[in-house]
């Protein structure tokens, strides 16, 4: 008998109340990185033995089997809850659901549970130095072995959490004699393995959360293709449209939040210049359609619509959003949000909010790539002329 | 989620088949077209659609006034419906006569100026239903003796005018001042958002077919990314105009909540509205700018929109929504 609605919402709560972090105590992020991963390490684990874990994932692979509804009600009663989704989204908002699509029961069976139990965390080797936007340009190759496996040579760069993943999944060249989108393929990817060697990048809010990524004849066994050989640019489409909606749906997003940015005006008593409130409005007005959309979407996807390229609109907004609620923080904040007493623990709040939300509009394809989707894949307009489209990877221009 | 479901699909059609006829109108500023709402009426019942049954309407709710806004919206449709619907159910809900507005013979309108100026439709209004939101105070005044200017308006689809209300009789009626102006905001947001899916739909159209530099327009990112942002615009606004509509058909709503909503929708729709047909003229180059093609006929309506039913304390209530003192 499936549980009901009802019983399920119980639950949750209940596992909320004993086992929750309200947002904001969990370890930061920022602070303390580690930390921060190995408390989401802890949460998720506590979620799976309470049976809350991969709840719209088979019972095979140690999920619930209830429909999206059920994840809905779930995102609704984790409100005002930490839910570690900077740790998470990659593995099991993009990974786990490839997997569930292409790959084999052997794979489903051996890297779905310890991924649901947080056992392992998964990151994605997609970005190179020379290949971001134009992903289907990456030049990491996998060459058979004599063994039926493939060694692996090449560097991935912007790797978010590399450092603290077991495993991957990464695209590779293995037919350079194919037009640029049909000689790649997937593969899982463990990070341990002999070649593999990740190296932190420091970002601009000076945090240190993605890699560079360099594989050094790192051998994968022929179980590893994920989907069919040279077939990987279907499954690398798939994982990012995973991306696209879990990003809309639950986005990664800046500690810095309209509620924060209120408690503060209220608190130095900015409360009624005109200037303010207009701005304060305007942003509410922002964050109410962003958080309806992404609710408009999730009931999309509930009733088992795909909601396509349209989760790129919830990608767009949460980037908007988060630009606008920081510049309104800074605004609101005045000379204390550059510089700050090293002593007071929320000193940089307000600048990292500021330099973090660039990041929303690059990372997960940029703005100019989710406005081409849009335009063609929602609206229809005729593609731009592609000068790369059919010729052999090899004697294409590049650089 | 959206409110709607198959049976609107239909009602969606039947109007939308029936308001094409009508599409020089507006540019020739003649008021609206009596033989169409007429036929709206008589064949669509749309002026009476949310009044009950006893009271002589077709007892269906806000979701079908929605569908039916979003329509004439997306005409461009110079038409009463809107003031008169909002005007109408006001009354009804106060347990006024409203036979002969169900039929659409009577006009009502709706106006949140207590000093009479600047009524939508108040040209050819018969009944006026006057709020105070602040004092929470809803008036019915009879408009068949009272001194009129009709406004000469940037928007060509909605007529306007200054009433003189001295000395007019007025009555109080009972009925949630909150709601009625609910209701005028989320209807009106409806009424943005069919005409901004108007003007994308027909600038991606536009933009697919012109061919410049022997390419479409459509294909130079300039020009699909620029489209790319009306769309979400629209959809953005989309989501916190069927929110609007949602909570408004739904009689348990709390006001705060209702309000919140309401102001949202309109605060979002009217920003798409204004963004999305202002860029429609851009899209369409040259001939988007001429008094023949429709994109100004928009582009006015969202102006006009835009400050339509405003009581002028919409940010300060907004913020406060937001969690800000006052
Ligand atoms: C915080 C963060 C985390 C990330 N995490 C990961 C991760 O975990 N795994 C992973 O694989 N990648 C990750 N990325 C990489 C991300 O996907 C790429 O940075 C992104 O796709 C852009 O690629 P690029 O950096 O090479 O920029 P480029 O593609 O070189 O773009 C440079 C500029 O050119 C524009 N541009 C490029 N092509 C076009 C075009 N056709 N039309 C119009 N404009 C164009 C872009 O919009 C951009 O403004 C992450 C990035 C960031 C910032």
């Amino acid at each position: 008998m499936t549980e009901t609605l009802a019983d399920f919402r119980r639950r949750v709560a209940d596992f909320l109340a004993h086992h929750g972090c309200p947002a904001g105590a969990a370890p930061s992020r920022s602070r303390r990185p580690a930390d921060h991963v190995a408390a989401a390490r802890v949460h998720q684990r506590a979620l799976a033995d309470a049976g809350l874990a991969g709840i719209t994932w088979p019972v095979e692979v140690g999920g619930l089997g209830l429909g999206p509804e059920y994840r809905q009600a779930f995102a609704e009663e984790s409100a005002g809850f930490e839910t570690f989704s900077a740790v998470f989204t990659i593995g099991l908002g993009m990974c786990g659901p490839v997997l569930l699509a292409l790959g084999t029961a052997d794979q489903r069976s051996r890297y779905l549970p310890p991924l649901l139990r947080a056992d392992e965390v998964w990151c994605q080797l997609f970005s190179e130095p020379g290949a971001g936007s134009d992903l289907a340009g990456l030049t990491t190759t996998a060459v058979p072995d004599d063994d039926g496996g493939w060694r692996i040579r090449g560097q991935k760069v912007w790797t978010t959490y590399a450092h603290h993943s077991d495993r991957a999944l990464l695209l590779a060249r293995t037919d350079p004699g194919k037009a640029k989108h049909r000689g790649i393929t997937m593969f899982v990817l463990d990070m341990t393995a002999p070649g593999v060697t990740v190296r932190p990048l420091r970002q601009a809010t000076g945090d240190a959360e993605f890699n560079e990524v360099f594989l050094d004849d790192v051998r994968v066994g022929p179980d590893d293709v994920v989907g069919a050989v040279d077939e990987g640019w279907r499954a690398a489409t798939l994982m990012l449209m995973n991306e696209r909606v879990a990003l809309a749906d639950n986005p990664i997003g800046s500690p810095v939040t309209l509620d924060a940015v209120v408690a503060l005006a209220n608190r130095t008593g900015r409360t009624t210049d005109p200037v303010v409130r207009k701005a304060v409005a305007d942003a509410y007005v922002a964050q109410q359609q962003a958080e309806l959309f992404a609710r408009r979407i999730a009931g999309e996807v509930r009733v088992g619509r795909d909601p396509g390229a349209l989760a790129s609109i919830g990608k767009l907004a949460a980037g908007r959003l988060a630009t606008q609620v920081s510049a309104l923080a800074l605004e609101v904040a005045g000379p204390d949000a550059v510089a700050w007493d090293p002593a007071d623990p929320d000193g940089g709040l307000w600048a990292y909010g500021e330099l973090y939300a660039p990041s929303l509009s690059i990372a997960g394809g940029t703005e100019q790539i989710q406005r081409t989707v849009l335009g063609e894949r929602v609206l229809g307009l005729p593609r731009e002329p592609q000068a790369d489209r059919d010729v052999p990877f090899r004697e294409l221009r590049r650089g | 989620m959206t409110p709607y479901t198959d049976e609107h699909d239909q009602l969606r059609a039947s109007v939308r088949g029936l308001v094409r006829t009508d599409r020089s109108r507006a540019r020739e500023n003649t008021g609206h077209d009596v033989t169409l709402w007429r036929r709206m009426c008589d064949e669509l019942g749309v002026a009476g659609l949310a009044i009950p049954e006893v009271q002589g309407g077709a007892g269906f709710g806000v979701v079908e006034l929605a569908v039916v806004a979003e329509e004439v919206g997306r005409a461009n449709l110079p038409s009463p419906f809107l003031t008169t619907a909002v005007a109408g159910l006001a009354l009804a809900a106060a347990g006024e006569d409203v036979g002969a507005i169900a039929r659409g013979e009577r006009l009502a309108t709706v106006s949140f100026s207590p000093d009479g100026r600047h009524v939508p439709d108040g040209d050819v209004a018969d009944v006026l239903v006057l709020v105070d939101v602040t004092g929470a105070s809803v008036e019915v005044v009879e408009l068949g003796g009272v001194p009129r200017t009709a406004l000469t308006t940037m928007d060509l689809t909605r007529g306007q005018a200054h009433l003189d209300l001295r000395g007019a009789p007025r009555r109080e009626i009972d009925v949630p001042a909150h709601r009625v102006a609910a209701l005028a905001a989320t209807l009106l947001a409806c009424e943005q958002i069919g005409g901004a899916e108007r003007v994308l739909e027909t600038s991606t159209a536009y933009a697919s077919q012109r061919v410049q530099f022997g390419r479409p327009v459509g294909s130079f990112q300039a020009v699909k990314h620029l489209l790319a942002d009306m769309l979400v615009d629209l959809e953005l606004a989309r989501s916190a105009q069927q929110h609007a509509v949602a909570l408004a058909a739904d009689t348990g709503t709390s006001a705060p909540v209702l309000d919140a909503a309401s102001r949202t929708a309109r605060a979002a729709c009217s920003r798409a509205f204004t963004r999305i047909s202002s860029d429609g003229i851009r899209v369409h180059g040259g001939i988007g700018y001429t008094w023949e093609h429709d994109a100004h006929l928009y582009f006015r309506r969202a102006r006009a929109s835009a400050v339509l039913f405003t009581p002028g304390d919409d940010a300060d209530r907004l913020a406060a929504y937001a969690g800000l003192a006052s």
